[in-house]
């Protein structure tokens, strides 16, 4: 199982799926070769091993490709299940609650914030999406204080499933605020929430890999442009 | 709580729920059914899914899970005992979970697509679905199911296509699946309905249908609303 063995993670330094994976792998302290992939561009390592979706992040282990960020991060669990803290609960039910929730936080809650760092000036959906956004943070502030049940994260004492699965996505809540100039994190509405970002975001498994704001907004903005461009050709 | 068992809420008309209700007979567990009025809700079910306020909810002991994927899982893993549904090497779970939500993201979706476009969009919706169903095929192989000769995780995921593709055919009037185009899909679809417990748990179709037209209906005249 450990010692040598062949791994590599496709990815990019903005992306939030990507920093899935570090944050897991760093969790159990493997080491990997991390390839980065150029906006814009899908080097020909991406395209064999993610034919499908064409996309990052991938973890190539021994020759192996898995796709997909939670795909990965619980792949990183049960291989290296004895080098770190556990990411998913061992009860059968926190499993399912902990899976319940980045189900929520990928499919309802991620497509909220994605409107408002794409969306081009004074669109009259952003504050809807926004108002939506908040009204998600407020369900994960109540979801925190049941899973995390008085400790410093949503897995309990250390970074778990969720703490991943929403912590990756924060450096964008508030490069979308600035973005689109519109608050999202209210630290009288959210206050366990605001208390375990900060938390999160100091781990050690986590300091290194959060990017900084104003690099985020920069990156979004080309992103938002390339997003424009393509709709209105 | 103090309540012991299993308890489904489910719909006959959702296939979600039928996931559900597959993982429990292929592991033989016992449990009660509570058939909810998607028009009026119990407040059991607003209680026990405050989230989405949607079937399928498992409450086990007591304790409610939502989402059927992770109900599965929960399922699996909870029964552990017997027939699994994921298969315990890391490598091939991964690529279990992988297709499920490519089923989940390309399929489910793209089905929709096909039942509430018109026209060109239509036909375009079709083409994608094919593709999406092309690429399903490469995981499936040569084997009887995606689980190998027994169902498994994948089947149970997209069992809801051999019948619902069927019948958006009928409603739409266009074909999906083409046996020369899509052979190993079409022989799944086969044997996935030939399936005893497939049978025996089968909704009834024309309301299914009747549920589905009613969909398309309301999407066009929202569209031309």
């Amino acid at each position: 199982m450990a010692g040598d063995q062949e791994l590599k993670l496709l990815g990019s330094w903005a992306s939030p799926f990507v920093i899935r994976a570090r944050i897991a792998l760093n969790l159990k302290g493997v080491g990997y070769e991390f390839l980065e992939e150029g906006l814009g561009t899908k080097s020909e390592l991406l395209l064999k091993s993610n034919p499908v979706y064409k996309q990052i992040p991938v973890l190539i282990h021994n020759g192996k490709p898995i796709c997909e960020s939670m795909i990965i991060v619980q792949y990183i669990d049960e291989v290296w299940a004895a080098a770190g803290p556990s990411i998913l609960p061992s009860d059968p039910y926190d499993r399912a609650i902990a899976r319940f929730w980045a189900v929520y936080i990928d499919d309802k809650w991620f497509p909220l914030l994605w409107k408002i760092i794409i969306a081009k000036a004074d669109d009259e959906e952003t504050a809807e999406a926004a108002e939506q956004v908040i009204a998600g943070l407020q369900l994960l502030e109540e979801a925190f204080e049941k899973c995390s049940k008085g400790k410093d994260f949503f897995g309990g004492k250390s970074v778990g499933c969720i703490d991943i699965a929403l912590g990756c996505y924060f450096g964008w809540v508030k490069a979308a605020e600035k973005m689109a100039g519109v608050k999202l994190l209210d630290k009288e509405k959210i206050p366990l929430l605001m208390g375990w970002a900060e938390r999160f975001c100091s781990a050690d498994a986590v300091k290194e890999l959060m990017p900084e704001v104003d690099k985020l907004i920069e990156h979004g903005k080309m992103v938002r442009a390339r997003l424009n461009a393509a709709a209105t050709n | 709580m103090g309540e012991e068992g299993v308890k489904l809420y489910g719909n006959i008309l959702s296939p979600f729920v039928l996931r559900v209700e597959w993982a429990l007979q292929l592991k033989g567990i016992k449990y009660e059914y509570v058939n909810e009025d998607l028009s009026n809700k119990s407040p059991q079910l607003l209680q026990y899914n405050p989230v989405h306020k949607m079937v399928p909810v498992l409450v086990h002991n007591g304790r409610p899970i939502a989402e059927s994927a992770v109900i599965v899982e929960y399922i699996d893993e909870a029964w552990s005992d017997f027939y699994p549904l994921l298969p315990s090497n890391p490598y091939q779970k991964a690529t279990t979970r992988f297709w499920a939500k490519f089923v989940e993201e390309k399929c489910l979706h793209g089905s929709f697509d096909v039942l509430s476009r018109v026209g060109e969009e239509q036909l375009q919706a079709v083409k994608e679905m094919q593709e999406s169903l092309k690429t399903l095929e490469g995981h499936l192989e040569e084997n009887k199911f995606f689980g190998g000769e027994t169902i498994g995780f994948v089947d149970i995921i997209a069992g809801w296509m051999p019948s619902w593709l069927g019948m958006i055919e009928e409603i739409i009037g266009i074909k999906i699946i083409n046996e020369e185009d899509l052979p190993l899909i079409s022989a799944w679809i086969k044997d996935f309905l030939d399936h005893n417990l497939v049978k025996e748990t089968m909704p009834p179709q024309e309301k299914v249908m009747a549920h589905m037209r009613a969909i398309r209906e309301n999407v066009l005249s929202a569209m031309s609303a």
